[in-house]
């Protein structure tokens, strides 16, 4: 065996190249462990800066402070002061770096702070909120009534306790009364009761039941505005589609032509509808909107 | 010559690897239709409270909002969307509507009604199940705001879905999106209104006329 001075040459250079190697790996791995930690703290003062924000504004600046502040429940004062308390407590704590206790002194700030809040209303705006509900609640109320009167109609039931149609104005009739008095609350109450039965008879008067809506046209005018819809439809999804998943080039080459092919098509039907060929323009869009499925389906969607 | 290439090499690998462990700023891709918020490719859905573009990202409170992948990490997984299975994890009780809320007496109200859509084309009919959306939905939630329990009285277009109104105001937002075609286009045509493919086992059938896209 002969030694030459070339091969311990390279030998050498070998083990600086493994050592920086290795000195590389170890410094990403360095990196990499300690950004998932860096970002995890990161995130955690942010949470703990915004919650201390949130306790600042609910304990100082908030309308409900000024509510508490005028009214005479004094306990609600006095569990504004101690979230006030816990507000500075936490915000001496700031540098202890134990962000676990932080985050649960803000918590529990936050959450008495709301009690606090939730001891004095807003009586205006809760009257208002109220005004509101008895609006959806009566509009529900009648279009659950009128729903009930078609089925027991359809289907030739008798009414009976649960769909006592007498019944339901009667409680129409006292929630509206209530509500003119201004009494929404319990108008509310009335009405809430009232489409629980409605949901109720329902409920029993469709069970199991399939409706099928058939697609059946009144005249051509009236197809050829649905087939516009359809393929307005289809030219939105493949716009989306577009946008969210990638296309190979020549996936986007079929694409532009079939596109296109639905533009030629489209103008062709508004030519023949402006004739008053009505039935031939709704076979044209209807080629087209076929193009457009074409696409969709090369854009990857599983019809 | 040949160490010095090997050190360029390494110096090279070394590069990409610490670059390799650096977060990268994700870039904004253009949005066709905020409402269609699960149509975005996959890395892009779920995104935490203060970037999802639908809460306030300067307001205090909403880093206190808990990240949707947190909340969804315990729940059976789904095959697109938000990747939660909604109905398996209501079967599997792993999450519980508040139907007792208000009144702890209260039991949900669920209605075996579907409602069969018929559609031009060569797509399936569309199956709506009531059973699966009043499992955890109350009727008001779509009931008459945004379908108005009549015969007829609803225009429904795929249009109208994608722009985030009928079932748009909630299919691509927080359930399943459009581009899942067969999950509403589920009865072929020319299929009884009886086997619709859901669970229900209807018994009458009501012919209506529809003129819905």
């Amino acid at each position: 065996m002969s030694f030459t001075g070339r091969p311990r040459c390279l030998c050498r250079y070998d083990v600086l190249t493994a050592g920086i190697l290795f000195v590389a790996i170890m410094l990403w791995l360095d990196l990499a462990r300690a950004a998932p930690n860096a970002a995890q703290n990161s995130e955690m003062r942010s949470v703990i800066t915004n919650k201390l924000e949130l306790l600042d504004v609910l304990v100082h600046r908030s309308p409900a402070v000024k509510r508490i502040e005028r009214s005479q429940d004094e306990q609600a004062k006095l569990l504004l002061e101690q979230a006030r308390k816990m507000f500075r407590d936490a915000q001496g704590q700031l540098e202890s770096g134990d962000s676990e206790m932080l985050e649960a002194m803000l918590d529990e700030g936050l959450r008495t702070a709301g009690d606090a809040s939730r001891r004095v209303v807003d009586a205006e705006r809760r009257q208002r909120l109220d005004q509101e509900r008895y609006q959806q609640l009566r509009q529900r109320a009648l279009s659950f009534r009128e729903a009930l009167e078609g089925v027991m109609a359809e289907k030739g039931l008798d009414s009976d306790e649960t769909t006592d149609t007498a019944k339901f104005d009667a409680s129409l009739l006292a929630a509206g009364r209530a509500a003119d008095q201004g009494k929404y609350a319990e108008a509310n109450q009335k009405l809430q009761e009232l489409t629980g039965v409605l949901e109720v008879a329902l409920v029993r008067a469709r069970d199991q039941d399939t409706l099928v809506y058939e697609l059946k046209f009144d005249s051509p005018k009236e197809e050829y505005a649905y087939e516009r819809e359809r393929n307005r439809s289809h030219i939105m999804l493949l716009d989306m589609l577009r946008q969210s998943r990638p296309t190979s080039a020549q996936a986007a080459g079929h694409f532009e032509k079939l596109l296109e092919r639905n533009e030629i098509l489209k103008r062709e039907a508004e030519a023949q509808a402006a004739r008053g060929e009505i039935e031939e323009a709704v076979k044209t869009l209807e080629q087209g909107t076929a193009s457009l499925v074409q696409a969709l389906r090369i854009g990857g969607l599983a019809f | 010559m040949n160490y010095q290439k090997r050190l360029i090499q390494i110096g090279l690998v070394a590069f990409a690897l610490l670059i390799d462990g650096f977060p990268v700023a994700d870039a904004q891709t253009g949005n066709p239709n905020t409402f269609n918020r699960l149509m975005k490719p996959p890395s892009k859905r779920n995104p935490p409270p203060a970037r999802d573009g639908i809460h306030d990202p300067e307001n205090v409170a909403t880093e206190s909002l808990q990240p949707p992948k947190e909340a969804f990490s315990a729940l059976p997984k789904g095959k697109g969307g938000n990747y939660v299975d909604w109905v398996q994890a209501l079967d599997e009780k792993k999450i519980g509507p508040r139907f007792d809320r208000v009144d702890a007496d209260a039991k949900p109200i669920i209605m075996d009604l579907n409602i069969v859509r018929e559609v031009k084309g060569s797509m399936p009919n569309v199956v709506y199940p009531h059973k699966q959306h009043t499992e955890w939905l109350d009727c008001s939630n779509c009931h008459p705001a945004i379908f108005i329990p009549q015969k007829g009285a609803n225009q429904i277009s795929m249009a109208s879905i994608l722009l985030g109104e009928k079932c748009g105001v909630c299919h691509g937002k927080v359930a399943f999106p459009v581009s899942e075609c067969r999950r509403c286009h589920s009865q072929p045509k020319g299929q009884a209104a009886g086997s619709a493919s859901t669970k229900a086992t209807p018994v009458a059938s009501q012919a209506e006329t529809s003129k819905n896209p």
